[in-house]
């Protein structure tokens, strides 16, 4: 009777003094939402999303890692993200997707006066096709999530994965993505003479179909060669053309370019011009004299 | 936070939500919503038969800016009590990104507040209760050991506020803003070392902090110049940060031996963290 009057005592003590739960930065929670079952060949999507705890975070980088022999990636959505800006977008290589960016000025959750509370935030909409039947596993292979504390504070978070049954589907219903990327246009950041940075051109578009996969460049009547933005760029002697493809995930793509000044500004360019006229005209007077 | 919904014109079901902030969120039945939704304005009511509306606290006589998904729609003078009201016609959408942003009457500006919005066709979605972080602007970069540290800036009115000089261990300072919305305080630096510091200011009920200001405390006082303000990653020193600054900083990401302007942290490498402190002091 005294152990269970002492048991009792001691579970009422721990009731007691242990930390009450609370809203805290450690209930910051990474998930995925994918539908419980999808078919091979039809397109599905998996969510990502972030549940701050009501912390207000301004940066992430995630990685996740799916079954490359089950499905294959086939680009994202951005529509709903709120990543503005992306630092990496979302790209698969050996069976991880690894994507990061930036909120500036940061958010806690979306405000929905549907919901009894802030509502989580949708970082990217990844696409996936299933290749063969099977059970696919998405599970966070790396993340890091910033507050908004201008000092780049880590917030502490759980990491949820997910799990969809591929169940055989009828081959050739597969929809696609048949819209090129949205217009866009290239900015010249040139370099001060004494900058450690060189001059640049800054390019950034969307997709809405299946978001961009890449971005290539080429100068003048070039080749075509990978680009990242922003991109270093050398000025030769003359302004010339630079154009920038940005490439979606179904193939598509859009151009757009620029024009690069010169190192020699237009009047030192008429200057050697009228100097070089001038010369000839000198030679062919100085000939007719002789 | 505060959040309602009405599920009728006169329903008395709501439901709310109280955040550390307490900002007000709530979404009523339009006074004459339009079917299939629209701009249209009501003719009871005066409102948009979708919209949104941001109401809040800034500085006396501040602008204060609305943009939607990064471009600005909509801007107000705040009133001499700081109070302000911005309306906006809306469609329906998912969610946006509302940001705002004020300046006060000496030209600085607070850093910016995001509303992710799930906007609802034929409701009206008020969000109340919004107050900026008070501007804040120091007399020294450099401060010599034992001196004093001027802080001062623009909050709303009467208001209690506290100044923290954080170092390895923050000290804080009570004050409060006057009838002008102004406010200033001396900082004795007795008794700290010599060394790198930060310096904020806050409303004492808010955990919505002001810009973070670095100085240092050292053997002269070197008096700050007004085009000179050393935000962190404004490495073309135009008081601006935005694409330009971040596609610098990106050129430099995890390659060595970046510049120091773009390093906002000098730990000798770009990373997330820069970013983050990049985004922090964004004002596009």
């Amino acid at each position: 009777m005294k152990k269970i009057a002492y048991t009792l005592f001691i579970i009422l003590f721990v009731s007691l003094f242990s930390p009450a739960p609370s809203r805290a930065e450690g209930e910051a929670a990474l998930s995925i939402s994918v539908p419980a079952s999808a078919r091979t060949g039809e397109t599905f999507t998996a969510g990502v999303f972030l549940d701050t705890g009501g912390t207000i975070i301004n940066s992430a980088d995630v990685s996740i890692a799916y079954p490359a022999d089950l499905l294959s990636f086939e680009g994202y959505q951005e529509d709903d993200s709120l990543i503005k800006i992306w630092l990496k977008n979302p790209t698969a290589s050996d069976g991880v997707i690894s994507f990061a960016g930036i909120i500036p000025g940061g958010v806690a959750g979306v405000y929905d006066a549907d919901k009894s509370g802030l509502s989580q935030l949708p970082l990217v909409s990844l696409l996936f096709k299933p290749t063969r039947e099977g059970q696919a596993e998405l599970s966070f292979k790396n993340s890091q999530i910033l507050k908004n504390d201008g000092e780049g504070t880590e917030l502490p978070h759980s990491e949820k994965g997910a799990e969809v049954a591929i169940v055989s589907g009828t081959p050739g219903q597969a929809e696609s993505d048949g819209t090129p990327p949205d217009n866009f246009e290239i900015t010249y950041l040139g370099s001060s003479f004494f900058s450690r940075t060189p001059s640049m051109i800054l390019f950034y578009t969307k997709d809405q179909g299946s978001g961009i996969k890449n971005y290539e460049m080429r100068v003048g009547g070039g080749a075509w060669i990978p680009a990242n933005n922003p991109e270093p760029v050398e000025r030769s002697l003359f302004p010339e053309y630079v154009t920038v493809r940005a490439y979606d995930y179904s193939g598509n793509f859009k151009d757009s370019s620029i024009r690069i000044p010169g190192l020699l500004r237009p009047y030192a360019i008429l200057i050697i011009a009228l100097a070089v006229l001038s010369g000839i005209l000198l030679r062919r007077v100085l000939k007719y004299r002789a | 936070m505060s959040l309602t919904l009405f599920s009728g014109l006169h329903s008395a079901n709501a439901f709310t939500l109280i955040d550390s902030e307490n900002v007000s969120v709530s979404a009523t039945v339009a006074g004459s919503a339009a079917p299939g939704g629209g701009n249209t304005i009501s003719g009871n009511l005066g409102l948009p038969s979708t919209g949104v509306n941001f109401s809040g606290e800034a500085y006396p006589h501040a602008r204060v800016v609305l943009m939607r998904e990064g471009v600005q729609v909509a801007e107000t003078i705040a009133a001499s009590d700081a109070t302000f009201s911005l309306t906006l016609p809306e469609n329906y959408d998912r969610n946006i990104l509302y940001t705002l942003f004020a300046v006060d009457t000496a030209g600085n500006k607070s850093l910016l507040i995001n509303y992710p919005i799930a906007i609802h066709n034929g409701f009206f979605t008020s969000v109340s209760g919004i107050r900026f972080a008070p501007t804040i602007t120091i007399d020294k970069v450099e401060a010599r050991e034992g001196d004093y540290l001027t802080v001062s800036g623009f909050a709303v009115p009467g208001r209690s506020m506290e100044a923290t000089v954080s170092g390895d261990a923050p000290v804080t300072f009570g004050l409060s803003s006057d009838p002008n919305g102004s406010y200033s305080i001396h900082i004795p630096l007795a008794g700290l070392p010599q060394g790198n510091y930060v310096v904020y200011v806050k409303y004492a009920s808010d955990t919505r902090i002001s810009k973070l200001i670095k100085f240092i405390i050292g053997d002269v006082n070197i008096y700050s110049i007004e085009s000179i303000e050393n935000i962190p990653g404004d490495c073309n020193a135009d008081r601006i940060v935005n694409l330009v600054d971040f596609s610098v900083m990106a050129f430099w990401y995890g390659k060595p031996n970046p510049p120091a302007c773009v390093d906002t942290n000098h730990d000798g490498k770009i990373n997330l963290v820069d970013f983050s402190v990049l985004a922090f002091y964004w004002t596009g």
